[in-house]
C-alpha cells in the first residue's frame, strides 16, 4: 500500500514538474576587469584615495597607497526580451602592504600587526554592487516598452531634475524604471520610481538618519518619482521632466508610533487628546520634498544655427517640527535652505555652427537661476549645466549637494550655480590641426543681498570667502584654501563676476602626433559685501595660464609635459567686517608630466606633478607648499 | 521587431493585459507609491500639543534687597533642582511646572541680615495644555504667609514641628490644614494669644541676627530622623542667641502649636505609592556589587525608564471566602492594572525632570508616583496578604517592544503594599537590572547575603532565606547596609479632609 502510494506521489510530482528551459553558454556573457591604482605624495598620510569622505570617517583616504580592485560583469539572456545582469566587485581600499587582512575588526579600531585589525574595507571582500532585469515589451508596432527593475545610473534624466549619479554610485540607485517609445522614436518616455539613498537626499544630508530633531528615522518608504516625456521631430526636441524626491518620516503624535509623544492618547497633563486612537496603523509625514520641473526645447531648424532653452522650477518643501535646523545646528553647513523654497532656472543657448563656413562658430547662452533654487537629487559631479569654464573648471551645478569627494588630486572640482545670473559668449575655431576657443563671461548673482539670514536659514558653509584652491583643498580649510564651492550665500554680498578664457590646440605631425595645448584665464571677481563699508569690498584678479605638450612616440605610447602658473591678487580676502580685512597674494607654479600606454587590452597612465604654492596674507602668516604627488593607474579589462 | 509584432498580434491585447497588470502591480507594491496613497486616506487626526503651562507663585518678602534668591522647597525636605525665584522690588516668583500637583511646597529667602520662610498650601496641576499660566498669589492662598516675614517663618516652623512632634513627616500636611492653620495662627497673634506671640518675637529675635558669620537661624533641610528642636540651628543659637538653647526654642514652639490643630487623615483604601529606579553610575545591587544596567537591554541615548506591571495573582480578591476591606474586587484590580500598565512594555513612562513626583531632574533616579488601592496586610482571612504587584522596568522608545528593552526576560519584580516607616506613602527604591533584590524567581541574590533562588513573599519565609518584597531602605552610604528609607522625590500622602 505504501509502495502504491509512494509511486502515485512520484508519479504526479514529475507529471506537475514545469517545463525548464535550459540555459546554455550563448545565453550568458562575462566582463572582467582588473583594477590597480598606485597614489604618491611627499607627506605622511596612507590611503589609496586623495579625498575622502568629509565626514564620515573612512579609512582608506589617504595621498600615499597601492590597491587593487576586481569585478566581474554578468549578462544572462533568458529569452529574447528578457535579460538580467549582476555586478560582483571588491571592496576597493586595501593596500598591498596590507597582506592578510582577513576582514576582521578584533581589537576595537587599534591596528596591529594581526590580520584582523582592519575590518572588511581593507579586505577586498567581493560585494554584489549592481542588478537588473530587464524586460522588452514590443506592445506595438508603433509602441514598445523596456522594463528595468533593478540598479541604473539614473542616466534618463537631466543634471537639473535627477541627476545621473557619480561613476562609484553607478550601481548604488535601484527603483523601477520604465522606457517606451511611439512610432519612430518621436515620442518617448521615461518613468521612474527610485530609492532614496539614506545619505544625501534630504537635510542633513540623509533622509532622516542623524537629524537631531528624530529619534527613530524612517527611511524605508523614500522614494524618488521621475516622470519624462520627450517630443522629437526632425527639426528639434521637446523635453519635458518632472521629479518628486519624498523624504516620509513617522507621525509621532500617533500613538502606534514606537517613540509616539502620545503612546496612551494622554496630554501632558494626563487628559485624552481629541482624535487621537490606537488602530494598530503608523501614520507618516513627509519631512522634505523637493520638486524640479524642466522643460528643454531644442531647435535645429538649420545646419548651421540651433537653439536650446530649459525652464525649470524647483520647490523644496521642509517640515520644521521634524526636521532640525542644520544652519543654526550644523555651523551653516546644510545642503538646503532651512525654508520652503520656490524659484526658477533659465537656460538660453544659441549655437552658430561654422555660418561663414571658415571654420569659426559661436556659442551664446543667457543663464538664470533664482537664489532659492535647489535640486537635492541634481548630479552631484562629473556633469556641468553651464557653457562657461567657471570659476572652477570641473563643471558648474544648480544644488548645494555637490560632492567634490571620494575624487584623486586630478579630478576636477565642480561648484554650485544656485544665483548665477548672466551670459556667456564662445568663439571656437577650427582651422586644419589648430583649434581655438576663446570665451567671456560676465555674472552677476540673485544671490546678492544685505543682512541675509545666514544664522538660521540660508547655508554659508561657513568658509565663503577667498578664490578656491581645487589643487590643494581640504574640507575643514585648516589650510585657508579659500571659500567652498557650495557656499552660495553670504550675509553680505553684492558680487559681479568676468571669466575670461582661451584655449588653443595644435597638433603637429610629429611621429603619432605632437600636441600642444594652452589655457589662458583671467577672472574679475568683485564683491562689494556690506554696503555699510568700503573697507571689506573684495576684488579678486585670478590669472592661469597653462602649457601642455603631449607626444605619441609609438601606436599606444604617449608621453606629456607641461606646466601651470596661476597668480590672485586679492583684495579684502578673508577677515570680518568688524576686525577688518585684509590683502592676499597667491601665486602658483606647477610643473606636470605624464605617460599613457595602451597595449594589447592594458591601460596603464601614470601623472606626476609638482606644485609650488606661496600665499602672502597680510592679516595673518605667510603659507608656502612644495609638494611633489604622482598618480598611476593600470587597468585590464576582458 | 515588425516581424515579431506580426507573429504576436494574435496574442497582443492578452500581453497587454498581462503587462497592463504588471505594470498596476508593480505600481502599487514595491515602489513607493502605495505608501502616500494609504497614508493620505488614513491618516489619524492626531496633533501635536504644547506642554502644560507653569504655575506661578507670586508673592512679597519683607527686607529683603533686589537679588535675593527665593528656594523652594518639597514638602519631603529636599530642595526642587532648578526652581527657584529671584526678589526685585520686594516681589519675587517662582515657576513650578504645570503638570505636576504640589502641597506643602516650602519657600526659604535668604540674605545677608535677614531669613524667611513660608509654605504654599497648593499647587494644582493645569486642567488643559491650552490653559495659560496659572497664577498663585500667595497672599490670597495663605494670607498668613505672605509676605515672607518673621510671622510666615514663625507660622511654618509651628506646622512643620507640629507634624515632626507628631511622628509624621512634613508631606503629610494637607492644603487645608495649612489654609486653616495659617488663618487660625494670624487670628491668635492680632488677638495677642501669648503662647503665638511669645514664639512669633522668638523668631523674630533670631532673625534679627540671621547671616552674621553665615549662620541663619532655620536650617533649609531637615536631617533624616530630625526633630522639632532640629529646626533651629544650634550654631547660631550659640553665636547670637546665648539666652536661647534648642529645649528652649522647641518648647516655645510646641506650645505654639498646641494652640492649633492640625489633623492629619490620610485615604484609608488608597495610598501612595512611589517607585523609584536608579539609573545611575555605579548603582549597587543586592549584592553590593555594581549592577549592570545593560546586561539584557540594549541602550540608545533615546530611550528612557518605563515601568510596567500588574496586580499579582495572590492579591486577595473579594469573594465569598474573604470580604472588605482585606481584599480587591475585580473592577478596582482591573483600574488598577490600568495604572500599572498591565503588563504592556513601555507605556507607562518614569520621569527623572523634577515633575510629576521626581525630587531632582537628572540624578539619574527616575520616579513614578502613583495611587493604587490599599488595605494594610496582615489580615489572618487573607492569610496575611495585602496588595501585591509584580512589576518590571524597561529601558526603551515609547511603545517599544520587550526585546532589547526590558531589564531581564521571563521574571518580574514582586512588592506587597505596605507601609513600614509610617509615612502615609509606600516608597520603593530599586536599582535598573538588579536582579538581586526583589526579583521573583531566578533572584541571584547570593548565598552569603541569604539567597535561596526564589524570593518570597511574606507570609511564605522561607527559613534561612532572605526576601524582599515590601517597601525597602537604601544605602546611601555605601556601607552595603541598606539603613535609609528613600526619600519619595516630591510625591506626598493621600490625604484627606478628617471627619468631623
Amino acid at each position: 500500500m505504501m509502495r502504491r502510494l509512494l509511486a502515485l506521489l512520484l508519479g504526479l510530482s514529475v507529471a506537475g514538474l514545469p517545463v525548464v528551459v535550459s540555459a546554455d553558454i550563448a545565453n550568458f556573457d562575462l566582463a572582467g576587469r582588473l583594477y590597480t591604482k598606485w597614489l604618491y605624495r611627499n607627506n605622511d598620510s596612507q590611503g589609496v584615495l586623495t579625498y575622502g569622505n568629509p565626514f564620515w570617517p573612512d579609512d582608506i583616504a589617504g595621498d600615499n597607497g597601492v590597491g587593487t580592485e576586481f569585478e566581474l560583469k554578468i549578462f544572462g539572456r533568458a529569452s529574447r526580451y528578457v535579460e538580467g545582469y549582476a555586478r560582483i566587485q571588491s571592496r576597493f581600499g586595501e593596500m598591498w602592504q596590507d597582506w592578510w587582512e582577513s576582514g576582521e575588526r578584533k581589537y576595537g579600531g587599534d591596528v596591529n600587526t594581526s590580520g584582523d585589525s582592519l575590518g572588511l574595507n581593507r579586505a577586498s571582500y567581493i560585494k554584489l554592487r549592481g542588478t537588473w532585469v530587464r524586460a522588452v515589451i514590443p506592445f506595438a508596432s508603433w509602441w514598445s516598452n523596456t522594463v528595468t527593475i533593478g540598479s541604473s545610473d539614473l542616466g534618463m534624466f537631466n543634471p537639473w531634475t535627477i541627476g545621473k549619479v557619480r561613476y562609484i554610485d553607478r550601481d548604488n540607485g535601484k527603483g523601477i524604471f520604465i522606457g517606451g517609445i511611439f512610432g519612430d522614436g518621436i515620442v518617448s518616455y521615461d518613468l521612474a520610481m527610485v530609492a532614496l539613498p539614506k545619505l544625501y537626499v534630504g537635510p542633513w544630508w540623509s533622509t532622516g538618519i542623524g537629524d537631531p530633531s528624530l529619534t527613530r528615522p524612517f527611511y524605508s518608504q523614500d522614494w524618488a518619482y521621475g516622470a519624462k516625456i520627450t517630443v522629437a521631430p526632425d527639426w528639434g526636441t521637446f523635453t519635458a521632466i518632472s521629479t518628486l524626491t519624498n523624504d516620509v518620516e513617522i507621525d509621532m503624535t500617533d500613538p502606534d508610533a514606537v517613540g509616539s509623544l502620545y503612546i496612551t492618547c494622554q496630554d501632558d497633563l494626563g487628559n485624552p487628546i481629541q482624535g487621537c486612537e490606537k488602530d494598530h496603523a503608523v501614520d507618516y509625514f513627509s519631512r522634505y520634498m523637493n520638486s524640479v520641473t524642466t522643460l528643454e526645447m531644442q531647435l535645429d531648424p538649420l545646419d548651421w544655427f540651433s537653439a536650446n532653452a530649459l525652464y525649470g522650477v524647483a520647490v523644496g518643501r521642509l517640515d520644521k517640527q521634524i526636521t532640525a535646523n542644520g544652519v543654526a545646528q550644523n555651523q551653516g553647513v546644510s545642503p538646503v535652505a532651512y525654508k520652503d523654497t520656490t524659484d526658477l532656472a533659465i537656460r538660453h543657448r544659441i549655437e552658430l555652427a561654422d555660418p561663414l563656413d571658415i571654420g569659426l562658430s559661436f556659442q551664446f547662452e543667457y543663464f538664470y537661476i533664482g537664489e532659492d533654487w535647489n535640486s537635492i537629487f541634481a548630479s552631484r559631479r562629473e556633469s556641468d549645466v553651464l557653457l562657461t569654464d567657471g570659476l572652477v573648471e570641473g563643471g558648474q551645478l544648480p544644488t548645494l549637494n555637490l560632492a567634490n569627494e571620494f575624487i584623486d588630486f586630478d579630478e576636477d572640482f565642480v561648484e554650485s550655480c544656485i544665483g548665477w545670473h548672466g551670459n556667456t559668449a564662445k568663439a571656437l575655431f577650427a582651422w586644419e590641426a589648430l583649434d581655438l576657443d576663446v570665451e567671456g563671461t560676465y555674472i552677476q548673482y540673485n544671490t546678492n543681498a544685505q543682512n541675509r539670514d545666514v544664522d538660521e536659514t540660508y547655508p554659508d558653509f561657513l568658509h565663503s570667502e577667498g578664490y578656491t584652491d581645487t589643487d590643494l583643498y581640504d574640507y575643514a580649510n585648516t589650510t585657508d584654501r579659500g571659500r567652498d564651492p557650495r557656499s552660495v550665500y553670504r550675509r553680505n554680498q553684492d558680487r559681479e563676476t568676468v571669466v575670461a578664457v582661451v584655449n588653443i590646440r595644435y597638433v603637429f605631425d610629429v611621429l603619432e602626433g605632437l600636441e600642444l595645448a594652452g589655457k589662458g584665464k583671467f577672472i574679475w571677481d568683485r564683491d562689494y559685501r556690506s554696503h555699510t563699508s568700503v573697507e571689506d569690498d573684495y576684488t579678486g584678479q585670478i590669472w592661469k595660464a597653462r602649457l601642455k605638450m603631449g607626444l605619441g612616440i609609438i601606436d599606444g605610447l604617449k608621453v606629456e609635459v607641461g606646466g601651470q602658473f596661476d597668480w590672485w591678487d586679492e583684495e579684502n580676502r578673508k577677515g570680518t567686517l568688524e576686525q577688518g580685512y585684509g590683502d592676499d597674494r597667491t601665486w602658483k607654479a606647477k610643473a606636470f608630466w605624464g605617460l599613457t600606454y595602451n597595449y594589447e587590452g592594458l591601460k596603464f597612465r601614470y601623472y606626476m606633478e609638482y606644485l609650488h604654492k606661496d600665499q602672502a596674507r597680510e592679516r595673518d602668516v605667510d603659507q608656502l607648499w612644495s609638494v611633489f604627488r604622482s598618480k598611476a593607474s593600470l587597468e585590464v579589462n576582458w | 521587431m515588425r516581424g515579431d509584432v506580426h507573429r504576436l498580434r494574435s496574442a497582443a491585447y492578452r500581453r497587454l493585459t498581462v503587462w497592463a497588470n504588471v505594470g498596476a502591480v508593480l505600481a502599487f507594491t514595491g515602489c513607493g507609491l502605495e505608501g502616500p496613497i494609504i497614508n493620505a486616506g488614513t491618516r489619524d487626526k492626531s496633533t501635536l500639543l504644547p506642554d502644560a503651562a507653569d504655575n506661578v507663585v507670586i508673592g512679597a518678602v519683607e527686607g529683603a534687597p533686589d537679588g535675593t534668591v527665593v528656594k523652594a522647597y518639597q514638602a519631603s525636605g529636599k530642595p526642587f533642582g532648578g526652581i527657584s525665584g529671584v526678589v526685585a522690588g520686594s516681589t519675587f516668583e517662582v515657576r513650578f511646572p504645570g503638570n505636576t500637583l504640589y502641597t506643602g511646597v516650602r519657600l526659604e529667602a535668604r540674605w545677608s541680615g535677614g531669613q524667611a520662610l513660608a509654605l504654599v498650601p497648593l499647587l494644582p496641576r493645569q486642567k488643559s495644555v491650552l490653559d495659560p499660566e496659572n497664577l498663585v498669589d500667595l497672599a490670597q492662598e495663605a494670607p498668613g504667609m505672605s509676605p515672607l516675614s518673621a510671622t510666615s517663618t514663625a507660622f511654618t516652623l509651628i506646622l512643620w514641628g507640629k507634624v515632626l512632634s507628631e511622628g509624621k513627616g512634613a508631606a503629610s500636611l494637607s492644603p487645608g490644614v495649612i489654609r486653616q492653620s495659617a488663618a487660625l495662627l494670624t487670628a491668635q497673634l492680632t488677638g495677642h494669644n501669648a503662647e503665638v506671640v511669645g514664639f512669633v518675637d522668638m523668631v523674630r529675635s533670631l532673625l534679627s541676627g540671621a547671616g552674621d558669620g553665615g549662620l541663619y537661624p532655620f536650617p533649609g533641610l531637615l536631617e533624616e530622623g530630625g526633630g522639632v528642636g532640629d529646626l533651629v540651628d544650634a550654631d547660631f543659637l550659640a553665636a547670637h542667641a546665648p539666652g536661647t538653647d534648642t529645649e528652649a526654642f522647641e518648647q516655645a514652639l510646641l506650645a505654639a502649636a498646641a494652640e492649633v490643630d492640625v489633623a492629619v487623615c490620610l485615604a484609608g483604601d488608597r495610598i501612595r505609592v512611589v517607585f523609584l529606579c536608579d539609573m545611575g553610575p555605579g548603582a549597587m545591587d543586592g549584592n553590593c556589587n555594581e549592577a549592570d544596567p545593560f546586561k539584557w537591554a540594549i541602550d540608545d541615548p533615546d530611550k528612557t525608564i518605563y515601568f510596567t506591571g500588574g496586580i499579582h495573582e495572590t492579591t486577595p480578591v473579594c469573594g465569598e471566602d474573604i470580604q472588605p476591606p482585606a481584599c480587591l474586587d475585580q473592577a478596582t484590580i482591573d483600574a488598577a492594572n490600568q495604572v500599572l500598565g498591565n503588563w504592556s512594555p513601555n507605556m507607562v513612562k518614569m520621569f527623572d525632570d523634577g515633575t510629576r513626583g521626581d525630587g531632582v531632574k537628572g540624578d539619574g533616579l527616575y520616579t513614578l508616583a502613583l495611587e493604587l488601592p490599599y488595605f494594610p496586610p496582615g489580615s489572618l482571612a487573607t492569610g496575611g496578604r495585602g496588595v501585591r504587584i509584580g512589576y518590571k522596568y524597561s529601558w526603551g522608545l515609547p511603545a517599544d517592544g520587550w526585546t532589547g528593552t526590558e531589564e531581564w526576560p521571563g521574571n518580574q519584580r514582586l512588592m506587597e503594599l505596605a507601609d513600614l516607616n509610617g509615612d502615609g506613602m509606600v516608597t520603593r527604591a530599586d536599582v535598573f537590572g538588579d536582579e538581586a533584590s526583589n526579583k521573583d524567581k531566578a533572584n541571584a541574590l547570593s548565598l552569603g547575603n541569604g539567597g535561596c533562588g526564589p524570593n518570597y513573599w511574606e507570609n511564605e519565609i522561607q527559613a534561612g532565606c532572605a526576601h524582599d518584597t515590601r517597601e525597602n531602605r537604601v544605602d546611601p552610604d555605601g556601607g552595603c547596609q541598606p539603613d535609609t528609607w528613600p526619600q519619595p522625590g516630591s510625591a506626598s500622602p493621600i490625604t484627606v479632609d478628617c471627619p468631623m
